[in-house]
């Protein structure tokens, strides 16, 4: 009876998703268009797109997107359907996914936006869905987005490998799907099912290692859950002179802890562990060059200049708890100065 | 436990096995029925295109029972003035270039075949939507042997489309529709078909990148509505030019494109000026100057646009009539390029070598085939009741109580006029200028002189020829055959009503810049068995008393 119950359920699955080949975009573009934005900002030479596209997630003008050079500008442009143009700039980055979290100054009213749900993708290989993106910047101004039809071809762990930050890397489950989406400025897109629902956003440009090939895919709802939140958490920045000054340098932290942090090129530099100094609490705690630093004492830090601060706050400690990621996996490592008797 | 596994393989073996029997449920079959028979439906229609010694190449698709078939003009570009054409049923045809249209990327060609062949019903390209399903047909990589075309299927990306000319080339997509049903190098030329099998555009480019010229899932099509506007105008064997509004118009923060330089080519008649703010062009809401190209590129020179202004607090609609974008010179030039662009590296195109008969292929400068010009102004004339034989003459009278009131007299020497205006005459034969009579008429009796010698197949003009069919006057107004004579400045325009051959209106430029004579033709009687216009009604705003009327006409053949 249990197997014949699952026949039936099989079956009727496969009758909804054919029900579903009836191509609806019609139906469901005046809600899922007006949500997602074309995005502008630094490039437009030397081969290097100054488009992507991103979405809003909240009613407050929350816009997610990848992290690119695109967004090395002060200010950014997002050019919704409609044509209106609007001004945002970057809250938080985060180095994990390469995700960024931007604001949008709207001129009142909400925005339409997507709820990232906390929930791996409940959509199964097989079931249809639509790829919308700003690819090649065709839709240029007062028009939609580009929509590409496909299906959702599987969910696979797949090594992200940043382009922009080789070094960034790490195993994540992804909706692989059968459209091409690894196209210029289509990162940021999203990818919906037949009704509409937000299944994930298409990640950066990346290609398979092994064979070479591009992956179209895309960072499942659920992770951008989680950097959503990790990203809206309050960051401990220091932005006046005073603590600016009291910012432990490369050589303190050395002294103190025994780690060099990657240097500061920019702003948003990931917090990479450089080196490690031999004998010190770092080395004993089993901290390694390249680790990525994604939490210090609870916080977390998206920059070397997060790090620091968090650092700073906690300049006086004994103990300092880091979570860094490491080929993929979350480790967790303790640094104590007080020496065990 | 054991026995569950066992029956949940042999359920799945279930599955498999009705997968291949008839009990699937109806609704996908139904859809493969359909798509099935949409593939059977465009198949014929398609058309594979060869350079002659079978290089290159593309697709195309059939439109006409004569064997009429559009293209890419850079299909065609590097095969000079003929082609072979592989048909779905295996049959290798010639061809030969009929008109093309470099900036549009469109050309005509004629297949020849000794019955009708099938053609493709047109569907609307103005009401498709983003998410229609859509068909593509086409010869990607030259892959059918036997010609059979190669079927992908998708739904329309994007609408309205506007794509950049490459550099050093005319080449423009406006308005275009975009698709991920795969269009590759090869499908160009092809037809874009909707899920019912009717032709929505024509495919002939794609975006591509990193991966080399194969498809991305980014394809565009010219949009049918702008495929069909144009067909005519290739059919008359021109190369067939792009349009320019006469005034230029930049884009604006506060949203509305700002009119920002009026040149020589303005259609006298249309009331913009610099710094009017541009709301609609076509019926269409114009937000960018890119909106405004969008527009004007799908339309030949020749179609007037109603547009819709604000000059300070003032809402004005005028309407304008397109001018050609570039002189024949500059068009050949652009056309030497792009045709060397399309050669395979190193090699020079290839001279045509055209081993068709006179009544097939004629050379002529700002022809792709002047043959077909000839025989479009052939049938024009040949069904129209107003055509007159060589030297006949004209004499239109109105009588007022019992007296005659109004005279005028067309021959082929002059045009006299004889009325409540005064006495005009205007001679076929003069020095300097045209005679411009009667005053502030924009010289009628010279258009009425030109119209007289196409009608009566007169030797005197400097050059005749079919244009296209144009809306009469009004954007909507219904679509007329247009024949153009050129003299000594002089430009007029003869439209020809489609659907019955009849000479229906007249308009005349003496030169450049000057306000044109529009008149429509009026008061049809019977005179010697034809049909005959015994007056007009002024559609410029300027000709004598708005409209004039006869009574009697007596024509001298």
């Amino acid at each position: 009876m249990w197997c014949r119950a699952t026949m039936l359920l099989v079956v009727c699955g496969l009758l909804a998703s054919f029900a579903q080949a009836q191509t609806n975009w019609r139906e469901i573009s005046p809600d899922v268009g007006p949500r997602i934005v074309k995005v502008y900002g630094a490039g437009g030479g030397g081969g290097l797109e100054n488009y992507q596209t991103g979405f809003f997630i909240s009613a407050e003008g929350r816009v997610l997107t990848v992290n690119s050079p695109v967004l090395d500008t002060d200010e950014v442009t997002l050019v919704t359907e409609e044509g209106n143009r609007l001004t945002a700039r970057v809250v938080r980055t985060d180095p994990l996914l390469g995700l960024a979290l931007l604001q949008a100054e709207l001129s009142g009213g909400i925005a339409p936006h997507f709820e990232l749900k906390s929930e791996f993708s409940p959509a199964q290989p097989g079931d249809d869905v639509f790829a919308v993106s700003n690819l090649f910047n065709v839709a240029t101004g007062p028009e939609a987005l580009s929509v590409q039809r496909g299906v959702l071809a599987g969910k696979a762990p797949l090594e992200l490998v940043s382009p922009f930050d080789p070094t960034v890397k790490r195993e994540q489950a992804v909706l692989l799907v059968d459209v091409v989406t690894s196209n210029p400025g289509a990162a940021g897109g999203v990818i919906v099912s037949s009704r509409g629902e937000l299944l994930g956003m298409i990640g950066p440009e990346r290609r398979s290692r092994v064979t070479g090939a591009w992956h179209n895919y895309a960072l499942p709802t659920n992770l951008l859950a989680d950097a959503v939140t990790r990203l809206e958490q309050p960051p401990v920045i220091p932005t006046s002179e005073d603590s600016a000054a009291q910012r432990p340098d490369a050589a303190q932290l050395a002294r103190r802890w025994g780690f060099w942090l990657a240097p500061e090129i920019s702003s948003r530099t990931p917090a990479y562990i450089d080196d490690v100094v031999p004998g010190s609490a770092a080395e004993l705690a089993g901290l390694q060059p390249d680790d990525l630093v994604v939490f210090v004492a609870e916080t977390s830090t998206a920059s070397v200049a997060e790090a620091l601060a968090v650092l700073t706050s906690q300049r006086e400690a004994e103990q300092m708890a880091l979570l860094v990621e490491r080929n993929g996996e979350l480790v967790r490592i303790t640094l104590n100065l007080t020496k065990p008797e | 436990m054991k026995g569950a596994v066992g029956y949940w393989l042999l359920a799945v073996g279930l599955g498999a096995a009705s997968f291949a029997g008839s009990e699937l449920p109806a609704q996908p079959l139904a859809s493969e029925a359909e798509r099935i028979a949409t593939a059977a439906r465009i198949t014929p229609a398609t058309i594979a295109i060869f350079e002659p010694s079978g290089e290159s190449g593309g697709s195309g698709v059939l439109v006409s029972p004569e064997g009429l078939a559009l293209t890419n003009f850079h299909v065609v570009a590097p095969c000079g003035a003929q082609m072979k054409v592989g048909l779905p049923d295996g049959r290798l045809l010639d061809a030969v270039i009929v008109g093309i249209d470099p900036g549009g990327d469109l050309a005509l060609i004629k297949v020849f075949a000794d019955a009708p062949l099938p053609s493709a019903t047109w569907g609307d390209s103005d009401t498709v939507q983003v998410g229609d399903e859509v068909f593509v047909a086409g010869n990607p990589f030259l892959l059918a042997e036997d010609f059979q075309p190669s079927i992908s299927h998708g739904i329309l990306s994007g609408i309205h489309r506007y794509q950049y000319p490459a550099a050093d080339s005319l080449l423009e997509y406006t308005d275009c529709l975009q698709t991920d049903a795969a269009i590759n190098p090869g499908n160009s030329g092809g037809p874009l078909y909707s899920a019912a099998g009717e032709l929505l555009g024509i495919n002939g480019r794609a975006s591509f990148e990193k991966r080399g010229r194969v498809n991305v899932g980014i394809g565009y099509a010219i949009s049918g509505r702008q495929a069909q506007r144009y067909l005519s105008h290739l059919a008359s064997g021109r190369i067939v030019d792009h349009a320019t509004l006469g005034f230029t118009v930049q884009s604006t923060s506060w949203r509305r494109p700002i009119v920002s330089a009026v040149s020589e080519e303005l259609d006298p008649a249309t009331d913009v000026q610099l710094g009017d703010e541009l709301l609609t062009l076509a019926g269409r809401e114009v937000v960018s100057a890119n909106d405004v190209q969008n527009i004007v590129g799908t339309y030949p020179p020749g179609w007037p646009l109603p547009l819709k202004v604000r000059r300070g607090q003032e809402l004005r609609e005028t309407t304008v009539k397109l001018q050609p974008a570039h002189t024949t010179a500059q068009l050949a030039e652009a056309i030497k390029k792009m045709t060397a662009a399309e050669a395979p590296p190193g090699e020079q195109p290839k001279e045509a070598k055209v081993e068709l008969p006179a009544e097939w292929f004629a050379k002529q400068a700002g022809f792709a085939n002047y043959a077909f010009n000839l025989r479009e102004r052939k049938r024009v004339l040949e069904r129209c009741e107003q055509k007159l034989k060589p030297g006949s003459a004209l004499h239109f009278t109105l009588s007022e109580d019992g007296e005659l009131a109004t005279s005028l007299k067309i021959s082929s020497d002059r045009v006299e006029y004889r009325g409540p205006a005064g006495e005009f005459t205007a001679e076929a034969t003069f020095a300097d200028r045209p005679s411009s009579a009667p005053p502030s008429s924009g010289g009628l009796l010279m258009a009425l002189w030109c119209a007289h010698q196409v009608l009566s197949g007169g030797d005197k003009l400097d050059s005749v020829e079919y244009l296209g069919e144009l809306p009469l006057f009004e954007f909507e107004g219904a679509e007329c055959d247009v024949l153009r004579a050129e003299h000594r400045g002089m430009v007029a325009e003869l439209y020809f009503a489609e659907l019955t051959g009849e000479w229906v209106a007249l308009e005349f430029s003496l030169s450049a810049g000057i306000r044109p004579c529009r008149i429509e033709l009026t008061d049809f009687h019977e005179v010697n068995g034809r049909q005959w216009p015994h007056g007009w009604r002024d559609r410029s705003g300027r000709a004598m008393d708005g409209s004039q009327h006869f009574e009697h006409l007596d024509i001298q053949e």
